[in-house]
């Protein structure tokens, strides 16, 4: 556990993070609203406990085969975690934010009522996998192997 | 004069799987569409392309990919065309 996320909140806290899937809060305590002591004590803890599932989800990206980087983004699109090739990338933040955009509705007559769960972008020898998920836009840049084809 | 480019079109949508497609120019105007497919897309398609390939600006034109359950979109620029084909899943 983050220790300066601890002397943070400046509280004991039992928790233990799944680190196989991205259930951060799986044996968190959770406080009642009237244990807390003042505003800012809540959100302090509020904002740890979201520092846990940015982390947890960051943790698992990490773990994909062939990966080479990762970004982890909110919806509006700041960094929340990166690593790799992608650490610190806020140009190929803002240009994924802007395809996203652009890929809410493409074709109405071919996809009709759908929007789309997954997007590639694929060069001879790797590829940008972008999904989201939890209200966050993750990025995965991996290489292609003939092991870790990328199939249309 | 768009002869050649409906036969092309007219290979690409016999193709297995494949339900349509769109070829668009540099500008995103629609030059053709077959199957079940909007001209009306043209633009994005274009736009799709081009701000793909903003992330690797030296590279070669990427492929696009974009997948729902049950279809797939997929889009590359090459030279001063782009192409989409949409595609069914399971083939």
């Amino acid at each position: 556990m983050d220790k300066s996320l601890k002397a943070d909140i400046g509280l004991s806290v039992l928790w233990s993070v799944d680190q196989t899937s991205s259930q951060a809060t799986k044996n968190c305590m959770w406080r009642e609203t009237s244990d807390y002591k003042s505003c800012q004590e809540r959100h302090i803890w509020e904002r740890w406990i979201f520092r846990c599932l940015t982390s947890a989800e960051a943790l698992t990206m990490d773990r994909i085969p062939g990966q080479t980087g990762y970004l982890l983004l909110n919806e509006e699109g700041a960094v929340l975690a990166s690593s790799g090739d992608l650490e610190n990338d806020e140009k190929a933040a803002v240009i994924i934010m802007g395809l996203i955009n652009l890929t809410s509705y493409v074709d109405k007559a071919a996809f009709p009522d759908e929007s789309f769960k997954k997007l590639s972008i694929t060069y001879d020898k790797h590829c940008y996998v972008i999904c989201l998920s939890n209200r966050k836009v993750h990025v995965v840049k991996k290489t292609l192997t003939s092991d870790n084809p990328v199939v249309a | 004069m768009e002869k050649h480019l409906d036969r092309v079109m007219d290979e690409v949508v016999n193709k297995p799987g494949v339900f349509g497609c769109v070829f668009v120019n540099h500008q995103g105007l629609c030059l053709g569409a077959k199957g079940k497919a909007s001209t009306e897309s043209a633009g994005l398609i274009a736009a799709i392309a081009e701000q793909a390939a903003k992330l690797e600006p030296h590279s070669s034109a990427p492929i696009v990919t974009l997948e729902t359950d049950n279809k797939t979109c997929i889009i590359q620029r090459a030279g001063t065309i782009t192409g989409a084909i949409y595609k069914n899943r399971s083939s």
